[in-house]
């Protein structure tokens, strides 16, 4: 995406005859920033919209097939909605952290889709460390959500920042314990070249199919989704940490939430999945085949089962994943010294 | 943290109707629990004071607006018991038949929010269009959805048309071909199995003394269904069983109504079969004389009691109901100690409240 | 992974599992031994009920005691208040889930002294239904645990349901209004309730 936006930052550059090389420099990055996020706010469009289908079919409701040809219009009438409600701010309510961190949620979801390569040539920044950057910058949330909670000077927001961060914070030690095997076995923390060790030897969900089932569902905990939904209770806590949030704001989190879906999704196809290996089409069309299936299969999830109650999220996280996580970095390890891959 | 309270509602997703629960907490375990209802009372029972004894069945309805089928026929049967009244057995055919398919429509109800509390929501749908094809049976009955107004004073309004048992076999064959996919599809989950399990333990012995009837009873061992204990209407025909857990958990309760569907389909088919030809409608009576009556029926909620006391004219004097739910509210903090704050959804929610029969 | 439940299941000293189902004594038998008792008439209609007419309300908690223990009535299904115009009266009817019949009985009241014992030591159900008895009717219930308005709002102070209220008369409801408003409803609560309850 560098050399594109380059280009074009050159041509406007040199259409107004300006000369300064840091400007041209700037100019790139805003624009293959501009760039980038087109591309979330059509993914994410296209994602809702998978959703509503999907869960239209599961549970008989007529909306997602009605309103407009086949479906289409449904996104635009649920975005709608939410633009033309007032933006509350709660009387007693902290401003400053009310507002600040929904900036700060917003931006760090699609940080994360800044590290994610997408086609070993679309890419908006391939850094050699990137595992461990996306994962960072996946942990900010449960700061600025507990914030949130507590700004909101609600009872039930605070109830939901904590229980949040719990769960958060519980899900974290399995995901990443389950990234350094991966990273052991490729030997490298760069998404592009796990891609290409993949290619080379075999599909890591093969060898480290226990790690690949305890990253799905760390990563279902970490995105807060049904049947981990506790924060987002919706019949205890109202909405959780997002209660008093309204209008726009909440669309943004509704956003930030599918964003989150999408990375998550990205980065399993990346690591166990085989990223953008296929046989016929381009390697950007299996890429996204790819992230949607799975994505799939998280709605389906949905769709299906009930809540878990908070304690016993937090048992499953110490309790059950911790140790099959430990015994996967442990096959790892094995495999990699025997030689095998 | 030292111990707070919280309140919940009135105004709250999981609270269907209106009341407030204000639970006492130490951290996220509760330690007391105090519900505080009264939002909708609405002065039935002076009400039922200034209007003639067939002008209150169609407010009867507005008791429990989910049952209201069950609350029509006690109110019926008590002043029937009042006067003595011969009611011809063809009614009590078809009022046990429209009383069975309220009971699976109610049921289908509570499947439908205790599974929305628990975050499941397909379930909700799912159970929201099966009640559709019952609510259909029961339009064809009495031309209306949700408060029919169906019941006389010594029979029924009018009789059931000529397709309603062909209708009525065909829905109950796809019905429970269908209570057997969803049964699978929530129980298989062990998610739905830890959140209900082991959470709202309450002991028989508790449970009778605290004046729990219905499921939440017979979810505790104890086998009390009035339909058996104490038959009344043409009950006593019909061969089914009372369907009790040894449990005493939420999980117990599920299982107690989910199986009394299955019941409530067999007494269907067999009322069905044995249905006598003759009128739907006995003597009406133009003067109701000075006496008393009462009766008792197994509403889905527990035990529904309506209390009559006429004076001579053609308005009572008193009348006295009793709702399950306004005891088994009163029972709830009994549920609640020692669980935690997540739980408060699932073990209201296996109680079954509503909110009209309470308040009254 | 079960989730460990907080409470342990007690053991239970009693075997519920015919409760209901068999026959029990029949309910001639019961009259006999209230008649034996406490020399008062009981009637046996048909479906196995009783009618125990009036108690004088000093004998009410030896007669709901006698009925608990020796003829196992477990069950209150209802404790009603009513107001004949000259006294006030309190309507129980309990249930027997061993023997399979019901009870009912009154207690009359004097208008200017309206006040019985309470049965809810006895009959935990009867809790809610005293109080609401208390609610609608002014009717005090002695040893009562927590004799509280429960279905109208708190501060009310009027009973509704007896027969000298006339709604409109106590609002004083002005229907034309003149340019004034209406008296304001009567808030839950006189003060709002904190943390500490």
């Amino acid at each position: 995406m560098y050399s594109i936006s380059n280009t074009i930052a050159t041509a406007i550059l040199n259409a107004l005859h300006i000369n300064y090389p840091l400007l041209d420099y700037l100019l790139t990055w805003v624009i293959a920033s501009i760039a980038l996020l087109i591309i979330i706010v059509i993914n994410v469009i296209v994602l809702i919209y998978v959703e509503r289908k999907e869960l239209g079919r599961f549970m008989d409701r007529r909306g997602p097939f009605v309103v407009g040809p086949a479906g289409v219009f449904q996104n635009f009438a649920d975005m709608f909605k939410f633009l033309i409600k007032e933006m509350i701010l709660p009387e007693n309510a902290d401003g400053l952290g009310f507002n600040s961190t929904l900036v700060i949620i917003v931006a760090s979801s699609l940080l994360i889709v800044a590290v994610v390569p997408e086609a070993p040539y679309f890419f908006y920044t391939n850094p050699d460390l990137g595992l461990l950057l996306a994962f960072a910058i996946f942990a900010i949330e449960p700061f600025a959500v507990v914030i949130a909670g507590w700004a909101s000077n609600n009872k039930y927001s605070l109830l939901g920042g904590f229980r949040s961060t719990a769960q958060m914070m519980s899900y974290e030690v399995p995901l990443l314990i389950t990234v350094i095997s991966v990273a052991l076995v490729a030997g490298t923390f760069n998404f592009s070249s796990i891609v290409t060790f993949q290619e080379k030897h075999v599909w890591l969900v093969g060898p480290l199919f226990i790690g690949f089932i305890v990253f799905l569902i760390a990563i279902v905990a970490e995105i807060e989704r049904i049947p981990f939904d506790t924060p987002d209770a919706e019949a205890e806590l109202v909405h959780g940490w997002m209660t008093e949030y309204a209008g726009v704001k909440f669309a943004l989190f509704q956003l930030t939430s599918y964003v989150r879906s999408f990375a998550g999704a990205a980065i399993m196809v990346l690591l166990f999945l085989g990223g953008w290996e296929g046989p016929f089409l381009p390697a950007i069309v299996w890429f996204y085949i790819k992230v949607y299936a799975v994505f799939t299969l998280f709605v389906w999830v949905r769709g299906s089962l009930p809540r878990v109650r908070i304690d016993q999220v937090l048992n499953i996280g110490w309790r059950s994943l911790l140790p099959l996580a430990l015994i996967n970095i442990v096959i790892a390890a094995l495999f990699k010294m025997s030689g095998v891959i | 943290m030292a111990e707070m309270w919280i309140n919940m509602g009135p105004q709250h997703p999981f609270t269907h109707g209106l009341w407030t629960l204000r639970v006492k907490v130490d951290g996220e375990t509760i330690v007391d629990a105090e519900p505080i209802i009264g939002y909708l009372h609405r002065g039935f029972e002076k009400l039922c004071e200034n209007r003639t004894y067939p002008q209150i069945i169609p407010i009867c309805d507005r008791l429990c607006y989910v049952a209201a089928m069950s609350w029509d026929h006690v109110y019926v049967s008590a002043v029937e018991n009042m006067l003595d009244l011969e009611v011809p057995l063809r009614a009590e055919y078809i009022r046990v038949i429209a009383l069975e398919i309220q009971r699976i429509a109610s049921h289908l109800v509570w499947l439908s929010s205790f599974m929305t509390d628990l975050g499941n929501l397909t379930a909700f749908l799912y159970a929201m269009r099966e009640r559709e094809m019952f609510i259909d049976l029961l339009q064809a009955l009495c031309g209306a959805r949700m408060t029919y107004n169906y019941p006389r004073i010594g029979g029924l309004s009018q009789d059931m048309p000529r397709d309603f048992p062909q209708q009525c076999l065909k829905i109950l064959d796809l019905f429970e071909r269908r209570l057997k996919e969803y049964e699978y599809l929530i129980e298989e989950s062990e998610v739905f199995r830890i959140r209900t399990q082991g959470v709202g333990y309450l002991s028989p012995s508790d449970a009778i003394n605290l004046g729990v009837t219905g499921p939440a009873l017979r979810g505790s061992g104890v086998p009390v269904d009035l339909r058996k204990t104490d038959p009344y209407s043409a009950y006593p025909d019909f061969d089914f069983e009372v369907c009790v857990e040894k449990d005493c958990d939420v999980y117990a309760r599920y299982r107690v109504r989910i199986n009394e569907m299955y019941e409530s389909c067999k007494i269907i088919r067999q009322a069905l079969k044995k249905m006598p030809p003759g009128p739907v409608l006995g003597k009406v009576p133009h003067h109701y004389p000075k006496g008393e009556g009462y009766a008792r029926t197994e509403d889905p909620r527990g035990e529904a009691f309506f209390y009559v006391q006429g004076d001579g004219t053609d308005r009572p004097y008193r009348v006295k109901i009793r709702s399950p739910i306004f005891v088994t509210v009163s029972a709830a903090p009994k549920m609640l100690k020692g669980y935690k704050v997540a739980d408060v959804p699932s073990i209201m929610g296996s109680l079954d409240m509503c909110l009209g029969e309470s308040d009254r | 992974m079960a989730g460990i439940p907080t409470i342990v299941a007690r053991r239970e000293e009693r075997d519920y599992s015919t409760l209901g189902l068999s026959e029990g004594r029949p309910p001639e038998e019961l009259a006999s031994a209230i008649k034996n008792k406490f020399q008062i008439d009981v009637k046996v209609k048909p479906r196995r009920r009783l009618d125990a007419g009036k108690i004088p309300r000093e004998k009410l908690l030896e007669f709901c005691t006698f009925l608990k223990e020796e003829l196992s009535f477990e069950h209150a299904t209802c404790v009603a208040g009513n107001d004949l115009r000259r006294s006030f009266e309190v309507i129980y009817h309990l249930s027997s889930y061993s023997n399979r019949c019901m009870i009912q009985f009154r207690v009359e009241l004097p208008r200017d002294d309206p006040s019985v014992d309470s049965i809810s030591y006895l009959w935990g159900g009867a809790n809610w239904h005293e109080r609401e008895t208390y609610d609608m009717y002014g009717i005090i219930f002695k040893n009562h645990p927590k004799l509280e308005r429960v279905l109208m709002p708190e501060g009310t102070d009027f009973f509704p349901f007896r027969k000298d209220f006339k709604l409109l008369d106590h609002w004083k409801i002005d229907w034309e209004y003149k340019g004034k408003r209406p008296p304001p409803q009567p808030m839950i609560g006189e003060k709002p309730r904190d943390a500490n309850g």
